[in-house]
């Protein structure tokens, strides 16, 4: 292969054959003289004479065995080695920064590429779809399905050659006391068959094993491979065991291959279960024919030939049937007919479920963009670490042009350089980026539902990262490169303003300006929703209160028992030495749960409306273990039983919005109620209290109407929540708690949380953008300073000779002060009003992430005017002190 | 830069190259040039260093092969052997030449 002949001779520097046979021709020749009787010295002059030029045609005949291109690159990669060597500082500082910027962007690329564009490692992940169920003409549409849904979805469907339901929960793998949570997936019977999973060891379970109850093995479980490491260190024998799920033996049938995580994306499965075991782990036996229990997501694998819009359309055709068949009962006619008009449409999830929050993906999102521009602004200030040394360079290129190198070669040489440069800070990038994106999963995981992605660099990841090494390269390479090419061979002479290049770089500045004031704004934006949030009013007090939620579907008693038994607890630990106050309701505050109720009732001027409001159920005690002050009534009390009045505590809300206003203790309104026994019924229940407004599910929502039953008088009763309240810290507290239940016999599994912990779960994803934009802002602003101080320090050394004139005229050092900073003002402001309109147009993209503040809050941009002025004070210090320190006289002759 | 397009001298000495290497077998770039010289009865004077452009160029295009071997004054040189490829090259530079060379000939003759 002569063309790989051709490389392979470009890599020899020294063609030491070729000389050895133009030589040897030589040498006979001389051989020929000598034998005709010439001197030695003659016979050589004689030869050489015949042979010609020896170095010409050395070069001839070596560019006839290499390929020139090759040749050329060799000659421009060593050139550029060389000059790397020589000036260690310079690179290391670009080739840092660089790698800074490649690495961050790469981090949140790998990011991304788990959250969105990874497939499910499952066999033809492009054939499954989601099945998704809404009305047409809506936007949106759900994803959740009640079991009886998809059983008659599984009966009458066509579409698929397989098709299962998936859920995930958390479930308890201890056996006594403070619960160990795993994660739980739960699965119908076909969903190993459908996604094509081969099992890891054992075997998997399958539609036999999908029965209610359990199959012929009883109920089973698979575990998930990264969970028989953790929790069995790979042991085969646990195969066949029994272990607890929410103190249910199940039995080990096998293990999950290491790939396989489940399908939603940001979680990994510790163990799986068929789902008609679920009326086995949890005692509820409505729970697989609630026909509103919507717990359900559907996956489908696609028949051969089976097109998206083709399956919507049949699936469509089969919903008003399936719609009938599984409605909730006991509604309104209205509510049926809204319910039947469902339609079905399929999604490609070939990615999987998502289960990640949308603002966790727009905060990635987001904060891509971020790095990006810290990118940007490196890559400004590296070309202009460039253009600085290709002035000092001029010389040599100039030399090298009067030598003959065209200035296409010349254009290649410093391109070549660049993208040494760029490609060294991609490779250290890369090696930074696995670690950085591991760090914030880890930051931004919430600590009872952590995010698990699979970060592991793909083929799009190593892409991605050469594709923006060559980039930046191409990027910042570029201006110095055009400036070498037209460099003119006549020198110039030092000390002149005007040459143009103090104007290309003055640009590139006012670019990294306009670019830090998009970082400065987002950072402002975000660290000041953060500090709303924070400061947002609870309307309770978070502090020396434990929360212990205790699920109580699991257990065997009906709700008077369960209501028994929580009240008998909630009085021990009221009793327990060191608690003031112990409370036990269904919910408390940012639990993430919500309840609702329809009521019907009298607004002020005596309409009768249906509204839907928060619900909660609570014993006597709660407003007090909460720090939430009653306004006005009493709290619930031990004399409201099940038989008594049926009473509610209302908050400031409800009153405004539902009653009216005025007062409000002793009105009426109803209550809707679906009892299995009686059907869809009106319960007529009194007010007795007024509470202050106190957060609900979320800290982003104003505090929404909420009513407070009497526990005793609740709906249902599948867990609770015990409140308790003492001086002690909440560390000591906890001790206490776990005590408490403890002598009580650890009568319940309960899992234990706090305040601070739930309030920093509720606004991680603002920490996150608040922390990681002060980083990049605190980057971008560095970076732009460096750049501002490069182009003034350079004018400053470029114009000695001008400011030395004007200083032997009479210019005062004021006069040399107020120019430099004139100058710097220029570039500031040309690239702060820049930045601002880029900002105006960018911030609503952030609209969605932020909380108590408007895109377009004028102290924004008023605060990153300053924070970029002072930098550029900052910058301009030094500049303008050397140059009111020039010595006139040296300045001169220095020309 | 890529090869140097002499003008149709080079095109000449190919074939002049390729005949030598087609009907003496084995040779070594002095040996090309003894025969070359001695045969054409030094009418074709050219400089002798630039054979070897045009060698390593051909033996690139494949159309000759070169190895190391031995002189019979036991120095080691480059030996040249013309291949398969060389030989029909040779046969199309052949004949075009004798295309050209009848042509200008008819054209010094009746002009």
């Amino acid at each position: 292969m002569p063309w790989l002949d051709k490389i392979r001779n470009a890599f020899r520097r020294s063609n030491e054959e070729l000389d050895e046979e133009l030589q040897a021709h030589l040498d006979m020749r001389t051989d020929q003289f000598l034998a005709e009787g010439l001197p030695p010295k003659e016979a050589r002059r004689r030869a050489q004479a015949l042979f010609g030029n020896t170095l010409l045609q050395r070069e001839r005949a070596r560019d006839a065995d290499v390929a020139g291109w090759m040749d050329a690159l060799l000659q421009d990669l060593r050139y550029a080695f060389r000059m790397v060597r020589r000036t260690p500082v310079l690179t290391a500082v670009i080739v840092l920064s660089l790698a800074l910027g490649i690495g961050a962007n790469t981090a949140f690329f790998t990011l991304t590429n788990a959250l969105l564009l990874k497939q499910l490692p499952v066999r033809s992940p492009e054939q499954l779809v989601r099945v998704e169920l809404g009305q047409p003409g809506q936007a949106d549409w759900g994803d959740a399905f009640t079991n009886p849904l998809w059983e008659e979805f599984a009966r009458r469907q066509q579409v698929a050659s397989g098709a299962f339901a998936y859920s995930s929960q958390s479930f308890n793998a201890g056996t006594k006391g403070e619960t160990r949570p795993v994660t739980g997936a739960i699965a119908s019977g076909h969903v190993f068959e459908t996604l094509g999973i081969e099992p890891e060891a054992g075997r998997l379970f399958t539609a036999d094993d999908d029965r209610r109850g359990g199959g012929p093995d009883g109920p089973v479980v698979v575990l998930g491979y990264d969970y028989w490491a953790r929790a069995y260190g790979l042991d085969p024998s646990v195969i066949g065991r029994s272990v607890p799920l929410d103190g249910k033996p199940y039995k080990v049938i096998g293990v999950t291959p290491p790939r396989f995580h489940g399908i939603l994306v940001g979680q990994r499965f510790d163990v799986m279960v068929p789902l008609g075991t679920e009326t086995y782990r949890t005692a509820d036996p409505k729970f697989l024919d609630s026909r509103t229990y919507w717990m359900l997501s559907l996956v489908v694998r696609l028949k051969p030939g089976m097109t998206p819009p083709a399956a919507s359309d049949r699936l469509s055709a089969m919903a008003p049937g399936m719609m009938e068949a599984a409605a909730p009962q006991n509604r309104t006619p209205k509510m049926h007919a809204e319910f039947v008009a469902n339609r079905l449409r399929v999604v490609p999830a070939a990615h999987g479920l998502t289960l990640v929050p949308d603002s966790f993906r727009s905060a990635v999102l987001l904060l891509n963009g971020f790095v990006a521009l810290v990118l940007l602004i490196a890559c400004a200030n590296v070309a202009n670490l460039l253009l600085a040394r290709a002035t000092a360079r001029a010389r040599e290129f100039t030399v090298r042009m009067a030598l003959g190198a065209s200035r296409r070669r010349l254009l290649r040489q410093s391109l070549t350089e660049s993208l040494l440069l760029a490609l060294s800070g991609a490779a250290l990038g890369l090696l930074m980026a696995e670690p950085a994106a591991r760090a914030l999963v880890a930051l931004s995981g919430r600590s009872r539902a952590r995010l698990e992605f699979d970060l592991t660099p793909d083929w799009r990841v190593l892409l991605f990262t050469t594709g923006v090494g060559v980039l930046c390269g191409l990027l910042f390479g570029l201006a110095p490169a055009w400036r070498a090419a037209r460099n003119s061979l006549t020198p110039r002479s030092p000390g002149v303003a005007g040459d143009g290049r103090g104007r290309l770089r003055g640009s590139l500045v006012a670019l990294q300006v306009a670019l830090s004031v998009v970082v400065l704004v987002g950072c402002g934006l975000f660290v000041t929703t953060w500090r709303n949030l924070n400061s947002a009013r609870l309307g309770f007090d978070p502090t020396h209160l434990v929360i212990a939620r205790v699920d109580l579907g699991t257990l065997e008693m009906d709700q008077d028992q369960r209501a028994a038994a929580v009240e008998e607890v909630r009085r021990q630990l009221q009793a327990t030495p060191g608690v003031e106050a112990a409370s036990v309701s269904i919910l408390t505050p940012l639990g993430r749960s919500t309840w609702n109720s329809m009521i019907m009732a009298q607004d002020g001027s005596g309409n009768r409306r249906e509204h839907e409001t928060f619900y909660n159920a609570v014993s006597p005690g709660y407003f007090q273990a909460m720090g939430a002050p009653l306004l006005a009534g009493r709290g619930i009390e031990p004399g409201d039983t099940k038989g008594s009045t049926q009473v509610a505590v209302v908050n400031e809300s409800f009153v405004r919005k539902i009653l009216g206003g005025g007062n409000p203790i002793g009105r009426t309104f109803e209550e809707g109620v679906d009892l299995s026994s009686t059907g869809y019924v009106l319960r007529k229940v009194q007010v007795v209290g007024v509470v202050r407004d106190t957060a609900y599910h979320t800290l982003r929502k104003a505090p929404p109407p909420t009513m407070f039953r009497a526990l005793s008088q609740a709906r249902r009763l599948p867990y609770v929540s015990f409140a308790v309240r003492g001086p002690e810290e909440v560390e000591a507290l906890q001790s206490i708690v776990r005590a408490a239940f403890k002598s009580m016999g650890d009568r319940f599994s309960y899992t234990l949380e706090t305040y601070p912990q739930r309030l920093r779960d509720e606004t991680v994803t603002e920490r996150l953008l608040a922390a990681l934009s002060t980083l990049f802002g605190a980057l971008a602003l560095g970076l732009a300073g460096m750049g501002l101080y490069g182009v003034l320090a350079y004018s400053v050394a470029q114009r000695s000779g001008e400011i030395g004139v004007r200083m032997a005229l009479g210019a005062s050092a004021g006069h040399i002060r107020r120019w430099i900073l004139r100058q710097s003002g220029v570039t500031l402001s040309a690239g702060f009003a820049a930045g601002v309109l880029l900002a105006l147009w960018m911030a609503p993209l952030a609209k969605a992430l932020l909380f108590g503040i408007q895109t377009s809050d004028w102290r924004v941009y008023a605060y990153s005017l300053g924070v970029l002025a002072a930098i550029a004070l900052a910058a301009s210090y030094l500049p303008a002190r050397r140059a009111t320190r020039l010595n006139p006289v040296q300045a001169l002759r220095h020309e | 830069m890529g090869r140097h397009d002499n003008d149709r001298l080079q095109g000449t000495l190919d074939l002049l190259v390729l005949k030598v290497l087609a009907s003496r077998g084995r040779l070594h770039g002095y040996g090309i040039t003894l025969l070359v010289q001695q045969i054409s009865e030094e009418e074709l004077k050219v400089e002798e260093g630039s054979l070897y452009p045009a060698l390593h160029r051909m033996a690139q295009d494949s159309l000759i092969s070169a190895e190391w071997g031995t002189t019979e004054n036991n120095r080691r040189a480059r030996y040249y052997e013309i291949t398969a490829a060389g030989r029909q090259r040779l046969q199309e530079e052949e004949e075009k030449w004798a295309r050209l060379t009848s042509a200008v000939a008819r054209f010094l003759k009746y002009a």
